[in-house]
């Protein structure tokens, strides 16, 4: 897999002077704390699922376990969405937006020595976090969940990676602004403000409590639909034509996305909320309808891009991830704008679906589209190749088949639940049974997400070895960095 | 879309609008908020948790109790809430002024609790509940939390608190299982939980009073 040329349209030489890095020399200019950003990502994203593998296997034998309070139901749930969405999806798809901004700015990644404090500090904040909210002092908001002890390092950490992602950006030499770096500027600047505005607002408890809802689903909202999305769909308009070796099919499309997405999805989040203004819920449900707007608009724009695919030309096995991540996110938006409606959401509200919706998107889509980014960055860095190709292919299906279970079974289940509550006749509890035959399914499945995510893992560290022996080897090295990757 | 100020001042003004609309709005709006006045009564709605309940409430959201339960009971025309007897009208922002953070949550592994504390729940079978779900209601999911609890050796008078168990939950022989405080504060806090008053933006509806046969009642026996 050759990534290195240009994307929709060729640079011209006034836009990339003779003087740019090689791709090689750009590589490796960032490779040591942006491989250790996807390490120490996949890492939060193995211990997660395995928290989140226990948490599911207690949803059918309640008592194991129950003596220990670290491992109660309650704080594992939290823990794993942490993990997930801080751990690994903020700091993966960070690393993997540094990498494209550099590839398509032609620029050496700007102090990497920053970077790598950066990277250090943000994984403090997660450790602390971690421990936090297995302790039991966690903040009781969903997507928010790490306490006060966290912030700075976060905040801190998160600042000089940007800081490093912005003068990366500022330095590049091809001044052409692809769509990736739009989502990726969007995301870089979206984050510290609804970030630093949460903290202040949920943690010092300057806030009327009856108004905390609405800004922790606000945040919710913004951390998840515009950042983590925004970095999951820079990575897709690269990776998509650039491992289908086409052309992107419609910049204008791209454009009609981006800013539709950043209009709609931010007043999202509540439709399946009550306790909250009505107007709140009002403009959420109109949101989700919406929302379909810019998910058409880039499906759409990478179903073309694919469409084209020569099928003479042998298909790169990275590009699997990607295609497998498009119908997520249709599937997604189309879900998400059916359970809004009023109507519906009297019976699917409150119930599995909703989580089932969730995983769709971060699982699903964000998940998928970063994993399988890690699988071409991460030799490209090392600029060795990956030890034992062929454990990729297990990697992604395994990945793919139990991201299906842990979400499809819950839609169904959820609507059979609702149907269920929503009939006083039926005692609450056999209501919840209807939906236990789909909920085991989403126990098998993250048994799969996580063996798929512990085999990536010992594959990244195989790598690592591989790439430290070459190191020591200078004639190996020189072979590898003269006819490396380009 | 080739130009970084102009793409930067784009993400601005969404960010700044979204900012606007669901951040900044809310807190005005619902950053003014007070307790409100009731009709004859003395006391303001809602009040102060007392101090036990509070800390119960510290203990619901440390061991996550929102991530399966939710507080926020729906209308009758929105589902079986009703019905069920978890709460006479629509749950809103007044009833949670001072539970911060308030934890409306999202999925109902179990029931809706934001009305708990009306159904008059029963002090022994809760304990009993909360250390053994499954003692009580064949086939639940809740996770026992014997942690909350204290397995003491039995001394010549058993505590009055131990719990009655028996079967396969009963400790073994020469011991008892004793509620820990922290098991009765979060009880005190689930007690507490009741949304039953009648607000203005939320109102309980009365069943329609029919003035003319009230009169007939009134009436009919002095006619006779």
């Amino acid at each position: 897999m050759s990534v290195s040329a240009p994307l929709t349209s060729a640079p011209t030489p006034t836009e990339c002077p003779s003087g740019s890095p090689t791709t090689v020399e750009v590589d490796a200019s960032g490779s040591l704390p942006l491989f250790l950003m996807l390490v120490a990502g996949v890492f939060w994203l193995c211990l997660g699922s395995a928290l989140g593998l226990i948490a599911s296997v207690k949803l059918h034998a309640p008592a194991i376990l129950s003596g220990i309070p670290a491992l109660t139901y309650g704080r594992l749930i939290p823990a794993q969405n942490a993990l997930f969405l801080y751990g690994f999806a903020a700091q993966v798809g960070l690393g993997i937006a540094l990498w494209i901004v550099s590839r398509l700015g032609r620029a050496k990644v700007v102090a990497p020595f920053i970077l790598t404090v950066g990277a250090l500090l943000w994984n403090v904040g997660i450790l602390t976090g971690l421990l936090n909210i297995l302790a039991g002092n966690w903040t009781g908001l969903n997507r928010f969940e790490m306490p006060i002890s966290s912030v700075t390092p976060l905040f801190v950490g998160y600042g000089l990676i940007g800081i490093v992602a912005l003068l990366t950006f500022k330095a590049r030499t091809a001044r052409d602004l692809y769509p990736s770096m739009w989502f990726i500027l969007a995301s870089l600047f979206w984050f510290p403000w609804i970030y630093a505005t949460a903290s202040y607002l949920l943690h010092t408890g300057f806030l009327r409590a009856s108004a905390v809802p609405v800004i922790a689903g606000w945040y919710g909202q913004n951390f998840v639909s515009i950042v983590l999305l925004s970095l999951a769909l820079g990575a897709s308009y690269y990776f998509i034509p650039k491992l289908s070796h086409q052309p992107l099919a419609s910049r204008g499309l791209a454009i009609f996305g981006f800013w539709s997405l950043l209009i709609f999805a931010p007043f999202g989040g509540f439709a399946a909320t009550y306790a909250v203004p009505r107007w709140v819920i009002s403009m959420s449900v109109v949101s989700s309808v919406l929302c379909l707007v810019p998910i058409a608009a880039h499906s759409w724009n990478w179903i073309q891009t694919l469409h084209c695919t020569r099928s003479n030309t042998k298909e790169d096995f990275g590009l699997l991830y990607f295609r497998i991540a498009i119908p997520f996110l249709a599937l997604y938006g189309i879900f998400a704008a059916w359970a809004a409606f009023p109507a519906n959401n009297t019976i699917v509200g409150f119930t599995w679906l909703q989580t089932g919706l969730v995983q769709m998107l971060e699982y699903g889509f964000i998940g998928l589209i970063l994993l399988g980014s890690v699988a071409v960055v991460a030799p490209k860095l090392t600029q060795t190749e990956w030890p034992i190709r062929k454990i990729l292919k297990p990697h992604c299906l395994l990945t793919i088949i139990g991201v299906v279970f842990m979400t499809l079974p819950l839609l169904l289940g959820g609507w059979i639940q609702g149907q269920g509550l929503n009939d006083a006749a039926i005692p609450f509890v056999d209501a919840s049974k209807r939906a236990f035959p789909f909920v085991a399914m989403t126990t098998i499945g993250i048994l799969l997400f996580a063996l798929a995510q512990a085999l990536l893992l010992l594959h990244l560290l195989a790598l690592c070895g591989r790439s430290l022996m070459n190191c020591c080897q200078p004639a190996a090295w020189f072979a590898v960095n003269k006819g490396g990757a380009r | 879309m080739n130009q970084g100020p102009f793409i930067f001042v784009g993400i601005f003004f969404t960010m700044a609008l979204s900012w606007y609309g669901f951040v900044f709005k809310p807190t005005l709006d619902l950053g003014r908020q007070a307790p409100v006045k009731l009709d004859g009564v003395v006391q303001l709605y809602p009040g102060d948790r007392p101090g036990l309940a509070q800390q119960g409430a510290e203990i619901y959201r440390a061991n996550g109790c929102v991530v399966c339960h939710t507080q926020q009971a729906r209308d009758a025309k929105d589902g079986s809430d009703k019905a069920r007897g978890w709460g006479q009208r629509l749950t809103v922002p007044q009833d949670y002024l001072f539970d911060n953070p308030p934890q409306l949550g999202q999925v109902r592994v179990g029931p809706d609790l934001a009305n708990f504390g009306t159904r008059s729940p029963d002090l022994k079978s809760q304990l009993l509940h909360l250390y053994a779900p499954r003692a009580l209601v064949k086939g639940s999911v809740m996770p026992p939390y014997p942690y909350l609890f204290q397995q003491r050796k039995l001394g010549p008078h058993p505590s009055p608190d131990a719990l009655a168990l028996s079967g396969k939950f009963a400790p073994p022989a020469g011991f008892e299982i004793v509620p820990t405080s922290q098991a009765y504060s979060l009880l005190a806090y689930l007690f507490s939980l009741r949304a039953d008053v009648s607000l203005y933006e939320a109102p309980i509806p009365k069943p329609p009073t029919n003035g003319v046969a009230q009169a007939v009642e009134v009436i009919a026996p002095a006619v006779k």
